[in-house]
């Protein structure tokens, strides 16, 4: 019997699950070369990222808080921030990284087979690592408000569908990157479109600002958003406060695998053949 | 005769030229619109040329192949460059998908395409072996299990943990062979790779494919050194513009593709001159002095050929070479013209200057030899070159050594040497 046949038929969805099973050591071995390179190439290596979120965090607390009075649920400011930050920031590299994979893989891609997917994958997973890196920031500081004052907090048993959060960040993320690598990988003009787009996608959640502030009107159309059902549900399970609900959550969950579906039927197709016009 | 472990059934690939390339969406666009909106205008004239710029920028890089490789043997794919080798490779790596036909594979399936592909500057030379070995198709256990025997064979054991970065290009070639020559693979694809390193590394390569032939594996290799496929393949196919030219015995293989290269006429009228007009010096013609019949040559005869170079621009680095080479690659003769003077195109005005070149009598063996000429200027190389661009026999019906057949295979020269009693 034969072990592989390659022929032209491409079929529209042709998921390999007992291939991707074979290079699974393939997978660990990219997360840790995404982690190598994460501590080796820098003087302060990981610290970079807590200093991040730390920063923009300050900036937030100064401009929005101090400056544009806007209100924060209730909760210190620092947490308030920090919860969006550090989620959005997990949506934001897993995107960042997945969506430049055609590039930035070429090199490889063009040398050796492999499920392409692999790659992608590699990155959802080591982005995972600085989202733990910059959660345990949270975490600190979470603890240090919650014991220092009281009732201000209000963490709760939802904080067990954080695994559930993550999972659906990253599916969306996963998703939409494998739609911007396909497309833009033809048409590398639509890059610039795609890196604006995410930047104001940030405006579109609830990442600055409370969902308990806006009108009616316009707290309908965020609820379209399936990242928004996220950062809530993020915030809701630690500092008790934000708008959540399951019908959001399986909302949000619905919207990611549909867009991580299409995003892999197209990855999938662009995949063959790529590597003969880049 | 053992089982298939590939097997190639119409196999082609086609390759958009210029239209995928441009890459822009306006221009995706424009054609979307030309193509649904407009496409009532097919009689138009201006259209119908648009039309037509489109399809002839399809080109096949493999047109039907069918092919049939079985368990342990040693193909060697050979052909000019563009011939389409490496698309092949390609597609039967899974590195691209073909436009039609089939490609039926038994077994495990490693490329070799390059040496230490994906190795990061970053990671230690042992975390490289576990990401390249990993890339090339083992599996982390295998890896685990052969890596004391890689290092060993890399002889960088004293740098093995220490990053990459701080290693020579040789010593990661090394080490990214000595990943390589480790792999597991039932079918191994290896291209070009000798190209890399020095004749040593070569050597190495090639005594370590034959290994990997002897325990029964399959091995595909393309290379443009002739003397390697030859030592190392039994049998080999030609490819030529996408077509499968020819399939059979190695030595065949070569020569079939040999004379593929030369024009079969002695008469230099048919040299290609595309591209003189921008060249400062080029070749107007070469031909044997002799008007042969069947471009025969006797051993004992000089061999003399003509060639005229044309000077454009007058210049004091000009200088011609030649090179006679036999069916299976090996160089046998090299000569210039300034080999014991001061070569006549340095100090000729532009115009035409013609050559004979005698090549001794007694010295080429019988056999097919093909002869590459090209004017030159120092510093910069070969400016006007033509490969094999004429070949001619050498036969011996005449001398004691020839009638008995006492030319010996294997070596690549037959001077006249005397023996003489002096007891």
């Amino acid at each position: 019997m034969w072990d592989t046949v390659i022929t032209s038929n491409k079929k529209w969805f042709n998921p390999e699950l007992k291939e991707l099973l074979q290079f699974r050591d393939l997978l660990m071995i990219f997360v840790k070369r995404d982690v190598i390179t994460i501590y080796k190439q820098t003087i302060f290596g990981p610290l970079w990222y807590l200093a991040q979120p730390l920063l923009v965090m300050l900036i937030y607390i100064l401009v929005f808080t101090n400056i544009a009075n806007i209100p924060t649920d209730e909760v210190p400011p620092a947490l308030f921030y920090l919860s969006g930050i550090i989620v959005w920031n997990y949506f934001n590299e897993c995107l960042m990284q997945t969506s430049d994979t055609f590039y930035e893989n070429t090199s490889i891609y063009s040398k050796v087979y492999f499920p392409r997917i692999i790659i992608p994958l590699s990155k959802i997973i080591s982005s995972l690592l600085k989202f733990a890196i910059q959660f345990s920031l949270f975490l600190i500081i979470f603890i240090y408000i919650y014991s220092s004052s009281d009732n201000v907090l209000a963490p709760n048993s939802s904080m067990q569908l954080l695994p559930l959060y993550l999972m659906i960040t990253a599916m969306l993320a996963l998703g939409a990157g494998l739609l911007i690598t396909s497309i833009t990988v033809k048409y590398r003009d639509l890059k610039f479109v795609f890196t604006f787009m995410t930047q104001l996608f940030m405006y579109a959640s609830p990442v600055i600002y409370p969902i308990s502030m806006l009108n009616e009107q316009y707290r309908q159309i965020m609820f379209f958003n399936p990242l928004s059902h996220i950062l809530e549900g993020f915030k809701y399970a630690f500092l008790g406060v934000g708008e959540i609900n399951s019908a959001g959550i399986a909302y949000s969950l619905f919207i990611s695998s549909l867009i991580l579906f299409a995003g892999l039927i197209v990855f999938n197709k662009r995949q063959q053949t790529y590597i003969d016009y880049i | 005769m053992s089982e298939n472990v590939i097997e190639i059934r119409g196999l082609s690939k086609k390759y958009m030229r210029g239209e995928i390339g441009t890459g822009t969406l306006s221009h995706d666009i424009h054609r979307f619109i030309n193509k649904y909106i407009f496409h009532k205008n097919e009689h138009d004239k201006i259209n119908n040329n648009k039309y037509e710029t489109i399809k002839n920028t399809e080109s096949w890089a493999l047109q039907d192949i069918s092919l049939d490789i079985s368990q342990g043997s040693k193909l060697g794919i050979i052909g000019r460059n563009g011939a389409g080798k490496s698309t092949l490779l390609k597609l039967i790596s899974r590195i691209t998908s073909p436009t039609t036909g089939e490609i039926r594979v038994r077994g495990k399936v490693a490329t070799l395409l390059e040496i230490g592909t994906g190795m990061h500057p970053e990671m230690t030379g042992r975390e490289n072996i576990y990401l390249n070995g990993v890339l090339l198709g083992m599996s982390k256990k295998q890896v685990s299990d052969r890596l004391d025997e890689i290092i060993d064979y890399s002889g960088v054991e004293k740098y093995i943990d220490t990053p990459v970065k701080r290693y020579s290009s040789g010593m990661k070639t090394r080490l990214g062979f000595a990943v390589a020559a480790h792999m597991s693979s039932d079918i191994l694809i290896v291209d070009e790779v000798l190209a890399v390193g020095d004749l040593e590394f070569q050597k190495k390569c090639i005594g370590k494919m034959n290994d990997v032939a002897r325990e029964g594996r399959t091995v595909l290799f393309v290379s443009h050194n002739l003397g390697a496929v030859r030592q190392l393949c039994s049998e080999a196919i030609v490819i030529d513009e996408g077509k499968l030219q020819y399939q059979g015995v190695v030595d065949d293989a070569i020569e079939r593709y040999m004379s593929g290269l030369v024009n079969n006429t002695t008469d230099s009228s048919l040299l290609n001159h595309t591209g003189n007009d921008e060249k400062p010096i080029y070749i107007s013609s070469v031909s044997m002095e002799q008007n042969l019949d069947r471009q025969e040559v006797e051993y004992d005869s000089q061999i003399r050929i003509k060639l005229g170079v044309t000077i454009r621009e007058a210049n004091t680095d000009y200088y011609a070479i030649a090179l006679v080479h036999d069916a299976y690659g090996n160089n046998i003769i090299f000569t210039s013209d300034e080999d014991w003077e001061e070569s006549t195109l340095s100090i000729t005005e532009a115009g035409d200057v013609e050559y004979l070149i005698t090549l001794p009598a007694k010295l080429l063996k019988p056999g097919q030899y093909y002869l590459t000429v090209a004017a030159c200027e120092k510093n910069i190389g070969k400016i006007d070159r033509h490969d094999a661009v004429l070949s001619f026999m050498v036969i011996d019906t005449k001398t004691r050594r020839g009638e008995r057949q006492l030319y010996r295979k294997g070596c690549l020269v037959a001077p006249e040497c005397t023996w003489q009693t002096i007891n």
